[in-house]
């Protein structure tokens, strides 16, 4: 797909940003707004991320060191919600208020003002949460799955805030996706048709329906935590009728879809930038879209594979295992395509693709034990072990955190109109890329050696295998704050980058300046 | 030009609507799914109106017993004695049989309890029918009292050859907290 080159529009005076700090709090631009959700990100990541910090110098050696056990249950609780509700989530969405627009020809998202007041809900949401930690009693305690009779019966005076907190952010994700379903539905350029569309816009399409369907879910099991916990019904607690695995029913068919809103913008974001330094178009463009519909779809049909160790009855067991498989098909699909998209493409290896075809390796690598996982006799043996955190650490970091940092190398120069140091962003990718692998692949043989999860202290067999884990960890830690001053540095100065960034690129965001006008598209581009 | 906003927005918050409603209809719709299929090994609580079954009248079923075993169990480290009078049972589908709990209140206040039972395999959930269970009901305990609570069973006779052996598993709770509020 080639494009015609627009003129830069001029902007109507009335429409530029007002000075200082108002310009962030009323702001209706959605590179403005995308700009905050980006910034908010990282800064959750690095929170995040420091309490991951905590959690490792505890895994250190065995005894405990730092934490006493209960605070320790709190610091991962709240790692984990943090890095999903407030790092991987906001970032996809600040890549497509970023994004989207100038990707299919749009002056802006269909409703800026929503989008505006989306943005700023979460930084109330995630000050309630994290004011629970400095609450008598303690932060939540009971992992960020909530299960019921922890959070009900046993959870901490500081349950209700995280309750409201995470119905700030349901509420914050639903309008985000509302808007972002309203944008690429209504606004595209009149040539630009669903099939000529980025992937990533295609991607994004889809997570924004699998949001609206999911986060009321989740919305409806807090609610019914609250209602057990303060007007005494009985939803979870058997003592009145009710079921403590309805609970986690009804949290997996929310849980379930949210790890593919986690992971689908990142496929989208491979499939901008594989073809970009492939100098290739991609490979199956239809075969992606169809690919990345039924991965959506049938996230919906997985859910308690999550709960083989409930006492589900065989053949349940029997189905779920099945039905997880089948998810392989179409993501061994996207894999396949895009190595297809690389073979026989002149490569060239700058940061955005080193952290794609790593993104590539070891997402596979997340995939396969997941697959592993969803063999019900030997989920019995690998179920709550670390095992299982290595899986999903294996899909979530080197898979939607790669993803995140390909696509922001890959569009800062567009965003900031200066290239980043290619030399400092190879030490921080290779840095990553290695430790990250020191940091959680002995967590597989952790598991299979029996080591439970979220526990503060272990046996001393399994020793040097955390120690190993741990100093990754520290390394992979230290290595984001080279990523945090790349993006200052860049944002700063720098080589000036020309509109196409990168020259084997294509798609309209490379017709505009970089960086682009505030106000761009005011009238719609064609696309051939 | 741009297409108008507003009927887009409405199907989207009626989807996200419907979700949030359908959370709700997931609690009934789990409970009648569990009945229907009998997959969770939830015991129907009310109880049946008669015992039309008594005698075995089909002959062409054989004969032959399944070993019942008593389970207990006490929620949140509950101050209650509670041990069924048999721990295990030769039961003959088809024919009625009685046995009984001894329940006592440890502490020194009064205490309303609630038993809830559960089977396992659960697919023979739906085999093993109720006349009279202390589980119907809920029992109010004096400080210090003692109780036997009564279980008449029968399994029916349809039940699956492959099920010799089934637990049935009771977990007391207190509800007397429940009971006050509800001011019932």
């Amino acid at each position: 797909m080639s494009t015609i080159p627009i003129e830069v529009q001029d902007h109507n005076p009335h429409h530029s940003a007002p000075p200082g700090i108002k310009r962030w709090l009323l702001t209706t631009n959605h590179k403005d707004i995308g700009t905050l959700y980006l910034w908010f990100s990282l800064l959750m990541f690095l929170l995040g991320g420091s309490m991951a910090m905590g959690i490792r110098a505890e895994l250190f050696k065995p005894g405990l060191q730092f934490f006493e056990p209960h605070f320790f249950n709190q610091l991962t609780t709240m790692h984990g919600l943090i890095m999903i509700f407030g790092a991987v989530m906001p970032a996809f969405v600040g890549l497509a208020n970023w994004m989207l627009p100038i990707m299919i020809g749009a002056p802006d998202m269909a409703l800026p003002r929503m989008n505006n007041w989306s943005f700023w809900i979460l930084p109330f949401a995630f000050t309630l949460l994290i004011s629970t930690l400095f609450m008598k009693g303690g932060a939540p305690d009971f992992g960020w799955t909530a299960y019921a009779p922890l959070s009900t019966t046993y959870g901490p005076k500081s349950t209700d805030f995280f309750i409201f907190s995470i119905h700030l952010m349901g509420i914050s994700s639903i309008m985000g996706a509302i808007n972002i379903i309203a944008t690429i539905l209504n606004l595209r350029a009149p040539s630009m048709t669903l099939m000529k569309m980025p992937i990533f816009v295609w991607t994004w399409l889809i997570t924004a329906f699998l949001l609206i369907a999911v986060m009321p879910i989740l919305a409806g099991a807090v609610t019914m935590m609250l209602m057990d916990r303060n007007f005494g019904t009985s939803f979870f607690n058997a003592a009145g009728g009710g079921d403590p695995v309805m609970y986690q029913h009804i949290f997996w068919f929310f849980g379930h879809p949210e790890v593919y809103i986690m992971i689908l913008p990142s496929f989208g974001i491979m499939s901008e930038i594989i073809p970009t330094f492939s100098r290739k178009r991609l490979f199956g463009y239809p075969s992606m879209v169809y690919a990345t519909c039924s991965i959506a779809f049938l996230s919906f049909l997985v859910w308690a594979h999550h709960m083989f160790t409930t006492g589900m009855p065989v053949i349940g067991e029997i189905y779920f295992m099945l039905a997880t498989m089948l998810i392989a098909v179409p993501t061994g699909v996207k894999i396949f395509n895009w190595v297809a998209t690389m073979f026989r493409g002149s490569l060239s290896f700058e940061t955005p693709m080193l952290f794609a075809v790593a993104f590539l390796i070891m997402f596979t690598m997340g995939g396969f034990s997941g697959l592993m996982l969803a063999i019900v006799p030997a989920d019995f043996q690998y179920h709550d072990t670390y095992f299982v955190v290595a899986h999903f650490h294996y899909v979530l970091v080197p898979g939607a955190i790669f993803g995140i940092m390909a696509a922001v190398y890959y569009w800062l120069p567009k965003w900031t109109g200066h290239y980043y140091s290619e030399h400092l962003s190879k030490v921080h990718f290779w840095l990553s890329a290695i430790s990250i692998n020191v940091l959680f692949f002995p967590m597989h043989f952790l598991g299979l050696a029996g080591m439970p999860r979220r526990i503060p202290d272990y046996a001393l067999e399994f020793a040097d295998f955390n120690r190993i884990a741990s100093i990754g960890g520290f390394v992979f830690g230290a290595s984001q704050l080279i990523f945090l001053y790349i993006i200052i540095k860049t944002i700063r100065g720098g080589e000036k980058a020309p509109a196409l960034v990168w020259e084997g690129a294509n798609g309209l965001e490379w017709t505009l300046s970089s960086p682009p006008p505030y106000h761009s598209f005011s009238t719609p581009p064609l696309v051939p | 030009m741009i297409k108008p906003h507003k009927p887009l927005l409405i199907r989207l918050c009626v989807i996200t609507v419907v979700m949030f409603g359908f959370t709700f209809a997931l609690i009934p719709l789990y409970s009648v799914f569990c009945q229907v299929t009998g997959l969770n090994g939830k015991l129907d609580l009310t109880s049946p109106d008669t015992f039309t079954r008594y005698k075995n009248q089909d002959s062409t079923l054989p004969k032959r017993t399944i070993v019942v075993e008593f389970d207990t169990n006490r929620n949140q480290k509950l101050l209650c004695e509670f041990s069924p009078q048999h721990t295990a049972l030769q039961v003959t589908p088809g024919e009625l049989t009685h046995t009984s709990y001894h329940v006592k209140n440890m502490t020194p206040k009064k205490m309303v309890i609630q038993a809830i039972a559960s089977i396992s395999p659960g697919n023979a959930a739906k085999y093993l029918k109720k006349l009279e269970c202390f589980c119907f009901t809920q029992q109010t305990l004096q400080p210090g009292e003692a109780m036997d609570l009564p279980l008449r069973f029968w399994l029916e006779p349809e039940i699956p050859e492959d099920i010799y052996r089934l637990t049935l598993s009771y977990t007391l709770f207190d509800v007397t907290a429940h009971v006050k509020e509800n001011g019932t």
